[in-house]
């Protein structure tokens, strides 16, 4: 209560203090750029100008609808399945044991270095960037949920014991619950990877898609064009992660107090 | 229920040795000893959550190798579900036990409203005090009618002022609502102030030093802490675990 004031002020102090970082790292580009730097270098007021016609324009609408249908299928089947996989480790010590080499090895590993196979595996379609995506949520969803579901703290399995639950009902009621924290963490992470899969694949497959728009602009000197696309992506990642934050918060407001 | 020649071991060690007790319906058996005797692991072999390495649980001459039906527990921890409201915790026990939704809300409120938590019924654990989650583990354990009830040091995670509110509003509720139950703590007071009988647990490892029958009248309050009885009692239990600590 006595703290709620001065709480204010320090927030205040806060916003103004990162809107003049803010202020000086756009003004010490724009002006390094206008002096010394070749002109063909993306500005911020190019940017701020190109913004509105590329967002507009049919080639960025395909690029985006290209890349985002492709992160949203692949975050689906790769979140969907990586949780039930996690689930099930959780809950099966051999199936945890046969495959965590293979989980923890393959989450450690760059997606990145499997392309060009995938490339040749699958061709250079959008069936390759579908599955580098999908695999790329897979992996930490898998990782996560199953570290969420081997932990279900002692107290609450105890709890579940004296009040003689099924199986079923332990599922529904106790395994599921206390893991969905470890599955939100996950996806949140496989949002993250999900993006820069399907940019990575683009890249290097040349798939339309915001990755090929940002390559084939920056190459023909429209930098500024190419920024708008970075920025989107980056204004998507940072969207997802301020959904499920809010989600987290809503709708599991005990989501921290699972592990205790 | 009775215990019958219960030894118990983790691996090689050995935590409590031969345990025979007896508990009749209606009556309090408290069972005091120090931190670490082994209390609540003979608690757990009665709820059966672990097997004794030698002897018998047996809870009205069942051998009991699960939790029996009719046994409800309140942890030292509270083992409350974090996600569920304190209402949907105490309903939920009635819930997995078959009484349909909507009896199961209105005598999980008829609980609420017993242990003193109208108006936090939509709570969730993580925003109440520690005091008020043991309130509502009481209250799960309770609307179920147990025909036992186990209790593991329910007051001892709670400061020293919230546990004494906590234990003399537990024997305002017992008296109202009588309960076998089995008392585990390492409080002295909290024994003989709740036992009808005592069972001290010293040594180790540990067995049961003596068997104490408490005759102070029920009801009790807390006129009782004063009396010449309680605080005999209170010494003698005392000696005993003092007696143990020194072997
Ligand atoms: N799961 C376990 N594995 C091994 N040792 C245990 C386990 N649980 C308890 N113990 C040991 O058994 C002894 C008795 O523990 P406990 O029953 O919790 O004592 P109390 O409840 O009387 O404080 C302690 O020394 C403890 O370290
Ligand atoms: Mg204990």
């Amino acid at each position: 209560m006595v703290s709620a004031p001065t709480r204010r002020p320090r927030n205040l102090a806060g916003w103004v203090g990162k809107l003049i970082v803010a202020a000086l790292v756009v003004a010490v580009w724009e002006a390094s750029v206008r002096l010394w730097l070749p002109d063909y270098l993306p500005t911020p007021s190019g940017v701020v100008r190109a913004a509105w016609p590329t967002l507009i324009s049919a080639d960025f609408g395909k690029a985006f609808g290209d890349t985002i249908s492709g992160v949203a299928a692949g975050l689906l089947i790769g979140c969907l399945a990586g949780t039930a996989l996690g689930l099930a480790t959780g809950r099966l010590p051999w199936l945890r044991y046969l495959t965590s080499p293979y989980l923890s090895g393959l989450y450690a590993m760059p997606m990145l270095a499997i392309v060009p196979m995938a490339t040749i595996w699958l061709g250079y379609s959008s069936q390759t960037r579908l599955a580098v995506i999908a695999l790329s949520a897979f992996l930490p969803c898998a990782v996560s949920t199953g570290d969420g579901a081997r932990n279900v703290p002692s107290q609450l399995r105890e709890t579940a014991k004296v009040l003689r639950l099924s199986r079923v009902r332990f599922v529904l009621d106790v395994l599921l619950p206390s893991t969905l924290p470890f599955v939100v963490a996950g996806v949140q992470v496989a949002v993250g990877r999900a993006l820069v899969g399907a940019v990575a694949v683009e890249f290097l497959a040349s798939l339309p898609g915001l990755g090929t728009f940002i390559l084939t602009n920056a190459r023909s000197f429209e930098q500024n064009t190419a920024f708008v696309a970075v920025f989107v992506l980056a204004v998507l990642g940072i969207a997802a992660r301020a959904g499920t934050e809010t989600a987290l918060h809503r709708l599991m407001p005990w989501h921290l107090h699972v592990n205790r | 229920m009775e215990l019958d020649g219960l030894t118990m071991r983790f691996g090689e060690r050995t935590v409590s040795r031969d345990i025979h007790l007896t508990l009749d319906p209606g009556r309090v058996l408290a069972i005091v000893g120090p931190s670490g005797c082994g209390k609540t692991t003979l608690l757990r072999a009665v709820a059966g959550l672990i097997q004794p390495a030698v002897g018998t649980v047996r809870i009205d001459g069942q051998a009991v190798t699960r939790t029996p039906e009719g046994v409800a527990m309140v942890f030292q921890h509270f083992g409350l579900f974090p996600w569920k409201t304190v209402e949907a915790n105490v309903a939920y026990a009635l819930r997995v036990s078959g009484v349909p939704k909507k009896a199961a809300l209105e005598r999980a409120r008829e609980l609420i409203r017993l242990v003193g938590l109208v108006g936090f019924e939509k709570s969730y654990p993580h925003q109440l005090s520690g005091g008020m989650q043991q309130r509502t583990g009481l209250a799960r354990a309770l609307a179920v009618r147990p025909r036992l009830l186990l209790m593991d040091e329910p007051f001892g995670a709670l400061d020293a002022q919230t546990r004494e509110v906590l234990q003399f509003e537990m024997l305002r509720i017992w008296q109202d609502h009588p309960v076998t139950m089995l008392f585990v703590t390492h409080s002295i007071d909290e024994a003989v102030l709740f036992g009808d009988q005592i069972a001290v647990l010293n040594g180790r490892p540990s067995g049961i030093a003596e068997l104490i029958d408490v005759s102070l009248p029920q009801p009790r309050d807390r006129s009782v802490l004063a009396t010449a009885e309680f605080l005999a009692i209170r010494e003698r239990v005392w000696n005993l675990i003092m007696t143990g600590q020194r072997d």
